[in-house]
C-alpha cells in the first residue's frame, strides 16, 4: 500500500470502511443506520454505505461512529455514493 | 458501571440507532427482533439523553438493570438478608474472639485438671477472652504453680495449646565409685537391715535417728598381713549399698467439731436465672438475696461453646435455718478415719507398710481433738557420702585405701 492510499484509509473519515473476522464485524464511520434487522445490516457512512448480510446479527456496541456487529456474517457489500 | 436493559417499541428503529449514534450515546447488545420493537442496555450516564431522544414516540421498558450500584440497592432492599449477614459477621468475629478450647501437652506426674484449673486461676479458661494477657498468664503460672519449670501458650484460632514441662525433682546421688554411707532418714525401729555392700551397724529393734549410719562404708581392716601404720587401725572405704526396713510411727493432731450444723430448707425460694456470654454474666440471684442464709441450687438448660460461649442456667435460692445437733461417736470415728486415710496418702510414702493405726478422741467444749498415731513399715536407708566436697578426693576411692577417717 502506497503513503497516500494509507493517509486516504487513515484519514478519510467519510469513507465506508469494515473489518470482518469469524463472527464480528467492525463497521466505522458511522453516520447512520438504514436497516437494522437479524438477517441485515446497513449502515451510512457518509459517502457510501455498507450492507451486512446474515443470520442472527446484533449490535454488540453502538458508540462514536463505531458499531461492533455479531453474528454469522454472509456477505458483505459496499455502496458508494454516485451523486 | 450501571446499566440499564430496555425495550424500546416504535417504529423506525434503526432511526432512533441513528440518533443515538449522532448523540453519542452508548448502547450495548442491540438485538432488533422486528421492525418494531428492539432490546439493548443503556449507560446509566446516558440514560436521560436517550429518554430525551426517545421522547413520546417510543415506549421504553426497562427490563433490568445491572452494575454496581443496582446491585448495592439491590443488597440493601433485602433487609433480612442484611441482618442474618451481619449476624453471621458477628458470630463469626465473636467466634474468634474467644477460646472455645484448651489443649495441654507434656504432662507427666500432673493431671490435665489440675493443671486447667490452675490455668484457670491465671486468666486462662474456655470461653475467656482471646485478647487474654498470655504473658501475664505464663508469668502468673510460674509464680503460683511451683510445680512446672517451663510454660508455653500458643493461640490458634479459639484453640489454646498449652505446653508445659514439669520441674524434676532434685536428687542427691552418691556415685558408684564414691564411699559412702547408708544413714536413717527417718527416725524409727530397725525391723530388718539388708547389707549388700559395707557392714551393718545397727540391730533389729534399735532405735535409730535421722542421719545415724545404719550400713557403715568405713570398713576396718582386720587382715594381720597388712601392716598398721602408727596412726591406729587401718580402714578400707566402700561404697555402702543395702535396704533398711524401720518401724517407723507417725502422729497426726486435727480437729473435729463436736456439734453438726444441719441446715434445713424454710420452704421459701426465689426462682432466677443465669445468662453468661464469654466473660460476661448476668444472674438475677445476685441482684436479689432476701434471706441471711440461703442455698443457690441451678440447673443448667444451655450450655454452648459454639457458635458463641453462651450459658442458660435456672436456678432457685432457698432459705435455710440453722441448727446444732450432737455428733454421734460412730460418726465422729468414720470422720477420723477419713481423715487417716487422707493424712496417711499425703504424709505416707506410697512403698510403706501400715502396720497399725490409733485413734485418740480428746473431747473439748465444742471441739474434739483427734490424735491419729500410724505405724509404718518402710525403708528408710539413704546413701550418704561421708567425703566432704574437695577433702581427699584424689586418695578416696572405693576400693583399698588406707586413711583413717576425720
Amino acid at each position: 500500500m502506497f503513503a497516500m492510499d494509507e493517509m486516504i484509509y487513515d484519514f478519510g473519515v467519510n469513507l465506508p470502511r469494515i473489518l470482518a473476522g469469524g463472527k464480528t464485524g467492525i463497521i466505522d464511520h458511522v453516520k447512520k443506520l438504514l436497516i437494522v434487522t437479524e438477517k441485515n445490516i446497513v449502515a451510512g457512512c457518509g459517502s457510501g454505505y455498507i450492507s451486512l448480510h446474515g443470520t442472527n446479527l446484533s449490535i454488540k456496541l453502538l458508540s462514536e461512529e463505531r458499531v461492533i456487529v455479531n453474528g454469522e456474517i454472509d456477505v458483505i457489500e459496499i455502496f458508494h455514493n454516485k451523486g | 458501571m450501571h446499566y440499564k436493559s430496555i425495550l424500546a417499541e416504535g417504529f423506525e428503529v434503526h432511526d432512533l440507532l441513528s440518533r443515538c449514534l449522532k448523540q453519542n450515546v452508548t448502547l450495548k447488545n442491540i438485538r432488533v427482533p422486528d421492525n418494531c420493537e428492539f432490546t439493548a442496555d443503556v449507560k446509566g450516564k446516558d440514560w436521560q439523553r436517550f429518554l430525551q431522544i426517545t421522547g413520546n414516540r417510543y415506549r421504553v421498558i426497562v427490563t433490568k438493570e445491572k452494575g454496581f450500584k443496582p446491585l448495592i440497592t439491590h443488597i440493601l432492599s433485602r433487609r433480612m438478608t442484611l441482618v442474618g449477614s451481619l449476624i453471621f459477621l458477628t458470630v463469626v468475629l465473636l467466634q474468634t474472639s474467644f477460646i472455645s478450647e484448651i489443649r495441654v501437652f507434656g504432662y507427666e506426674k500432673l493431671t490435665e485438671r489440675e493443671i486447667l484449673k490452675q490455668l484457670q486461676e491465671a486468666g486462662l479458661y474456655v470461653g475467656c477472652s482471646r485478647s487474654v494477657d498470655i504473658d501475664r498468664v505464663e508469668i502468673k503460672m510460674y509464680r503460683d504453680f511451683e510445680e512446672i519449670s517451663w510454660i508455653g501458650i500458643e493461640l490458634k484460632g479459639g484453640l489454646a495449646e498449652v505446653t508445659i514441662a514439669e520441674r524434676p525433682e532434685p536428687v542427691v546421688t552418691v556415685k558408684n565409685d564414691e564411699p559412702c554411707n547408708v544413714v536413717a532418714i527417718k527416725e524409727g525401729y530397725i525391723e530388718k537391715v539388708i547389707a549388700r555392700e559395707g557392714k551393718t551397724s545397727v540391730n533389729k529393734d534399735d532405735f535409730v535417728h535421722v542421719g545415724d549410719v545404719v550400713i557403715s562404708g568405713i570398713l576396718e581392716i582386720e587382715d594381720k598381713t597388712y601392716s598398721r601404720g602408727k596412726g591406729g587401725p587401718l580402714f578400707r572405704y566402700v561404697h555402702a549399698e543395702g535396704e533398711v526396713y524401720a518401724k517407723t510411727v507417725y502422729r497426726f493432731i486435727c480437729y473435729q467439731e463436736s456439734n453438726a450444723l444441719e441446715k434445713k430448707k424454710t420452704g421459701k425460694t426465689v426462682p432466677g436465672i443465669r445468662v453468661s456470654v464469654g466473660n460476661s454474666t448476668f444472674n438475677t440471684a445476685a441482684m436479689i438475696v432476701p434471706y441471711e442464709i440461703s442455698v443457690y441450687e441451678e440447673k443448667k438448660i444451655l450450655d454452648l461453646l459454639w457458635p458463641l460461649p453462651v450459658e442458660f442456667a435456672v436456678n432457685r435460692v432457698s432459705e435455710l435455718t440453722l441448727c446444732r445437733t450432737k455428733r454421734n461417736q460412730e460418726e465422729i470415728e468414720k470422720e477420723a478415719n477419713r481423715q487417716a486415710r487422707d493424712l496417711i496418702k499425703r504424709h505416707l510414702p506410697e512403698s510403706a507398710q501400715i502396720l497399725n493405726k490409733g485413734l485418740k478422741f480428746l473431747p473439748g467444749e465444742n471441739i474434739i481433738k483427734v490424735t491419729i498415731l500410724i505405724e509404718a513399715l518402710e525403708q528408710i536407708g539413704q546413701k550418704k557420702s561421708f567425703i566432704s566436697p574437695g577433702a581427699c578426693s584424689e586418695k578416696i576411692i572405693a576400693g583399698y585405701y588406707c586413711l583413717a577417717p576425720e
